[in-house]
């Protein structure tokens, strides 16, 4: 009995804080800092400086599309999405999968990419695509070693480490 | 004499070679094999690619081969020449290779990544005599080195020039190529590993049919960015590997002016008619050769031979 009623509390209080978030959700909440390691198997992890991007890009949407509920004039999210409200999913990876090519996914994509959401890159090619187009055309670093800094696999992967010898 | 009519048997004998050749005529008429309908591809967009060499290095590590002297991050290699001023090549030490290109138009470089394509209609598996290759139901072609001879027929067959061949090896040598990652991977639904490390997703993949609609629906929604073309949709009878490109694909080191058929049918029509000679003809010519020795014995040839000597 209690532990029912222990997970109705939750369930209330989950349902309240999502009915809050969207209206939270603003660039000063997200932390100034984000640390991202989905590439930790070759790659240290990468420091990405949120504060810092808000000052430089001209709106939210240039990354977060129409998730915090800025207008969004992209083609194809604004046949849907032009006076949406912020949605709960913010975080890149929320939307992009970390694992694009399983079966799952690949059986998802053929299922709806077709409808909406056409050709959604992975979470690392949305978050390479969406850095390095920028950061070439601001003229900004775009070397792979500017960001990353390969770990012990990461050298011996490239060449470099031990398994040379 | 037999049973046995020299009527009945040349009846006979004209029935078989019409049935030969109307059996080969419906081979014939056969439409081109387009590939299995499960069959898994890779579509390579050249405009993502940024020439980082990721993928030389997870398909190195992948299949365990020699490290080479120049570590992957060295982008030097893309000033390599061979002797006649080629750029690299696949080879027994790498299964895949990315050149850049310098676009006659100027602009930015271009980055093209080369390996097997997995023809749906592989050429080295129609020029292979001893069956060594096999084109999967994945979509992979893959090669067996227990069975090969190392006529390396499939070097010159191949429309591509991929397969390599281990000279290094003075006692064993095989052919080396791309195996689309079929036997750790493509058959656990795993992506190739060179898909998997790409950081642009530069490399897509899925089904073949499925990467074709997404090539063309890329390029219907930027005509002005991409070349309304998808390398390997249709050449040499189509390809699990293709590419779709910002920069002619004739100045990307593609053949372009490869054939929409695959390479069998322009030998088909003669192996067609192999099995014909090879299985009726002895069996015709010997029966010939039989009546006419009868009759030539009623008409005593052999005693008239025998008169001569």
């Amino acid at each position: 009995m209690t532990s029912k009623r222990k997970t109705t509390v939750r369930l209330i209080l989950a349902a309240l804080l999502m009915l809050a978030l969207p209206a939270w959700a603003s660039a000063a909440d997200a932390p100034d800092v984000i640390a991202i390691d989905l590439l930790e198997r070759y790659y240290e992890g990468v420091e990405f400086e949120h504060a810092m991007h808000v000052d430089i890009a001209d709106d939210c949407y240039v990354c977060h599309h129409h998730t915090v509920g800025t207008v969004t004039v992209e083609m194809g999210c604004a046949d849907c999405h032009e006076e949406s409200d912020a949605t709960l999913p913010i975080a890149c990876k929320k939307c992009h999968d970390p694992n694009p090519f399983s079966a799952a996914q690949i059986a998802k994509r053929e299922l709806e990419g077709r409808r909406f959401h056409i050709d959604k890159p992975g979470l690392k090619g949305a978050y390479h695509r969406s850095c390095l187009g920028c950061h070439e055309e601001m003229g900004a670093p775009n070397g792979c070693d500017d960001c990353h800094r390969r770990n012990e696999a990461g050298e011996e992967l490239f060449g470099l480490g031990p398994a040379d010898m | 004499m037999g049973g046995i009519s020299r009527r009945r048997f040349l009846e006979f004998g004209a029935a078989a070679v019409a049935t030969t050749v109307a059996t080969s005529k419906r081979s014939h008429a056969t439409p081109n094999f387009e590939g299995y309908p499960e069959g898994m591809g890779v579509l390579v967009d050249l405009t993502k690619c940024i020439g980082c060499r990721s993928c030389e290095a997870a398909c190195n590590k992948e299949h365990g081969l020699p490290k080479p002297e120049k570590p992957f991050d060295d982008l030097s290699v893309f000033d390599e020449r061979g002797h006649s001023g080629q750029m690299r090549r696949p080879d027994e030490t790498r299964y895949t290779v990315v050149n850049r290109y310098e676009p006659t138009q100027g602009g930015a470089p271009v980055y093209r990544k080369i390996q097997c394509n997995h023809c749906n209609e592989p050429a080295c598996l129609t020029s292979c005599f001893v069956n060594a290759y096999t084109k999967t139901k994945e979509g992979a072609v893959v090669y067996n080195p227990e069975v090969c001879v190392g006529c390396r027929m499939c070097m010159t067959a191949c429309p591509f020039y991929v397969p390599g061949y281990s000279y290094s090896s003075a006692t064993n040598p095989v052919i080396v190529k791309c195996n689309f990652c079929y036997d750790k991977r493509l058959v656990n639904g795993l992506p190739p590993a060179c898909v998997e490390i790409c950081p642009q997703e530069a490399l897509l993949f899925g089904h073949r049919e499925e990467l074709i609609a997404i090539g063309k629906a890329r390029i219907k929604a930027e005509p002005d960015r991409y070349i309304d073309h998808i390398y390997g949709e249709e050449e040499v009878g189509g390809t699990s590997w293709m590419y779709i490109s910002s920069e002619p694909f004739e100045e990307l080191g593609f053949d372009t002016t490869l054939q929409k058929k695959p390479i069998i049918s322009n030998v088909m029509g003669f192996l067609g008619m192999v099995p014909m000679v090879l299985a009726i003809w002895p069996a015709l010519f010997t029966g010939f050769h039989l009546l006419a020795k009868k009759k030539g014995g009623e008409d005593g040839h052999d005693s008239e031979r025998g008169e001569g000597e």
